[in-house]
């Protein structure tokens, strides 16, 4: 038996984007046992909830993560929609659909820029993160922001798209799809990286499960289980499948998260094909909210939870956030163990990890 | 890529939210239902409202999509029994609905012992005039809630 | 600003941001707006670094850290609070975890508003750092000059001194 020591990674770390603290047990270069300690990023804003008025506590909802954020505004309004019985209007699902696609792409591209920032593989995290902010642009155009777009309100959107920007998105999107492709083959083929994440941090199909694991972690070791199955908004009309791996390693988190990032492309283009030219925004609707609503949604990192609960006052009395980094972090101290310590960096940036969203 | 038609069957329709009321003593027995059934614990959470404590624990199940949740109603100087021993990550939850509410839950498998999130007001969704109460005698062990923890943290 | 003559190197900490300002921030850095053409390289080694920006406001666990980052950069340093969050809290600021903006931990030269602060403001606030970094670099080294050979002051908020006597004759000739 070796000698065994406590390293504590974070929580300012050149590798991390957010700061989590992790105390790795660390035998002869081998992890033990990783314990997290969280809380940096903890605001409490859930708290906020019986203190605003429950449409302008969208905008709190939606801050917080910048990475994640329309994912956020949708479950919120998807909640308070359930519980008052609001019906949104069709037009209004399609649009919401096409934002939040796109808005899985910018997070999966820069995903893939730290990771590979992650290696030293500069320059590929500077062509990903290129390729984003052409997707940024067309999200400014359509909704007026770069990362935080309150596009949302509770019964539909707030904006159109325009045929005329409908038209430059698929153009753009021709492009952006084969330079992606071009890309992530380059990414994929390498062999440095494919010996570095190739028989890494394995998680088996009864492990994840064990562990409550959900978006691309329990994807990539088989459990084909995607909120979008469920039909909420347009997904129902789109025929959607879910992306799955059967290998259960970092490679594997790698391929699925990419594969997303084209079906998503396919799933905007429907999308355009299929939603109707004219039609409402928004549905009026009157009163306060009485009654609880559990929604779910699926976030580019899993899936989230939204649960409100209101008793007929103008604001909420209780809102809570279930994000999918905090069922991750359990599957992430499972894949630390036996890793190597050289290896810990790369194993956190697979389970994409969103600290700000875990600690609200 | 499949074809435009709605006749693949990974798509399900929506589902309503099942509330199931239990009482506290039947939560453990209910959990080790629901691991038989292979159901994930999806989320657990409290809320006071009413004058008590609303505790929801979810079950989502991956094959068909449905989505149960069991709900306790206690009152402020209640107990729960971890459900950590079934389902370890649960001790995640309940360290939160410890720290955040002020609800005594015992036997978990990983305790934080308040520290969690470690913050210095006690119990901050409670209102003012519930927080104080004998029974949570954890919190006043540890002390000043930031002192240990920041000697810590260092750049490294 | 004329001409820069030593490249400052930046340290980005994030102090419970919603991570919106953060993501724009290493965007200022990548080659569309690309703030490194200025000489400014993002660096992890606070020992290394001269400009501190900090995104998010400071709550209850991290105002340590920050203050610790703060110490172990050398001096002359500028820093620059990001966002609305850095600035004053933002949206948070009522929330019980918080202490307020930046500002409330180290002292904060420059600030940048925004939710999330646009690349174009945050470029324009990396510029304005770097020339109060070259000023206060100027001001440092005309300080050496004339005080060749001296012995150097001590900073008393890091030495708390075992000789309260010798502490009360420093503080009147304490470094700016």
């Amino acid at each position: 038996m070796g000698k065994r020591s406590v390293i504590p990674f974070g929580p300012q770390h050149p590798v991390l984007p957010e700061p989590i603290h992790l105390d790795l047990v660390v035998e002869d270069e081998r992890v033990v046992e990783a314990i997290p300690n969280i809380g940096f990023i903890h605001r409490g804003l859930e708290g906020l909830a019986p203190d605003r008025d429950f449409q302008k506590y969208l905008y709190v909802v939606e801050r917080t993560c910048g990475i994640c954020s329309f994912g956020h505004g949708l479950g919120y309004v998807e909640s308070i929609e359930g519980i008052m019985n609001v019906e949104v209007p069709e037009k209004a699902r399609y649009l919401r659909v096409i934002w939040a696609e796109m808005a899985r792409m910018t997070s999966h591209l820069m995903w893939l820029g730290f990771t590979a920032d992650a290696f030293g593989f500069e320059s590929l995290f500077y062509q990903a993160w290129r390729i984003r902010e052409r997707v940024l642009d067309l999200m400014e155009m359509t909704t007026g922001g770069r990362l935080i777009y309150s596009v949302l309100k509770v019964g539909g959107v707030l904006r159109d798209i325009s045929p005329e920007m409908q038209k430059k998105i698929l153009d753009d999107l021709n492009e952006i799809e084969k330079e992606t492709r071009d890309m992530t083959k380059t990414f994929l083929d390498d062999y440095s990286v494919q010996t570095r994440l190739k028989g890494v941090g394995v998680l088996t199909k009864q492990q994840a499960h064990d562990v409550g694991a959900c978006g691309p972690m329990a994807r990539a070791s088989g459990i084909a289980c995607d909120m979008r199955m469920r039909g909420y908004e347009a997904y129902a009309d789109l025929g959607f499948e879910p992306v799955v791996s059967q290998d259960g390693d970092s490679y594997a988190r790698c391929e699925v998260r990419i594969n997303e990032i084209f079906a998503s492309i396919e799933l905007v283009r429907r999308a355009f094909a299929k939603m109707p030219k004219e039609g409402d925004l928004a549905t009026a609707f009157k009163g306060n909210p009485n009654g609880e609503y559990f929604a779910r949604i699926e976030q580019p990192r899993g899936e989230a939870i939204f649960y409100s609960e209101g008793h007929g006052k103008p604001t909420l009395d209780r809102f809570r956030l279930r994000t999918p980094t905090f069922a991750n972090l359990q599957a992430l101290c499972e894949t630390l163990k036996g890793a190597e310590y050289a290896d810990v960096p790369i194993l956190i940036l697979t389970i994409d990890p969103c600290i700000s969203c875990t600690e609200r | 890529m499949p074809e435009e038609t709605n006749d693949k069957n990974t798509i399900r329709p929506v589902g309503e939210n099942v509330i199931v009321p239990i009482k506290a003593e039947e939560l453990v027995g209910k959990a080790i239902e629901m691991k038989k059934d292979g159901l994930r614990l999806s989320q657990a959470h409290c809320s006071w409202v009413n004058n008590q404590y609303e505790v929801s624990y979810s079950f989502a199940n991956d094959e068909t999509l449905a989505y149960t949740t069991l709900r306790i109603c206690v009152g402020r100087t209640a107990e729960l029994s971890s459900i950590s021993e079934i389902y370890p990550y649960a001790a995640f939850y309940e360290n939160e609905m410890e720290e955040l509410f002020g609800l005594k839950i015992r036997f978990k498998d990983l305790d934080y012992h308040n520290k969690l999130y470690r913050i210095k007001v006690k119990a901050p969704f409670l209102p003012e005039d519930q927080r104080d109460v004998s029974t949570d005698t954890a919190q006043e062990k540890t002390g000043a809630a930031d002192a240990p923890a920041g000697q810590k943290e260092d750049a490294n | 600003m004329g001409k820069v003559k030593k490249s400052p190197w930046l340290l980005h900490y994030d102090g419970s941001s919603c991570n919106g300002c953060d993501i724009e921030v290493l965007a200022t850095l990548t080659p569309v707006y690309d703030a490194e053409r200025f000489g400014v390289v993002n660096t992890g080694d606070p020992l290394q670094a001269d400009i501190l920006m900090i995104t998010g406001g400071i709550n209850q666990q991290n105002a340590p850290v920050v203050k610790q980052l703060y110490d172990q950069m050398p001096r002359p340093k500028v820093v620059v609070a990001v966002g609305t969050c850095a600035c004053s809290g933002g949206v948070f600021r009522e929330c019980y975890n918080m202490l307020g903006g930046a500002d409330s931990t180290v002292p904060v030269d420059i600030y940048v508003p925004g939710c999330a602060a646009r690349p174009e403001s945050i470029m324009d606030g990396i510029l304005k750092a770097v020339a109060l970094f070259q000023k206060r670099s100027d001001e440092h080294d005309q300080y050496e000059k004339e005080h060749k050979g001296e012995a150097r002051p001590v900073d008393p908020s890091i030495n708390t001194a075992h000789d309260k006597a010798k502490l009360k004759e420093m503080e009147g000739t304490a470094d700016a």
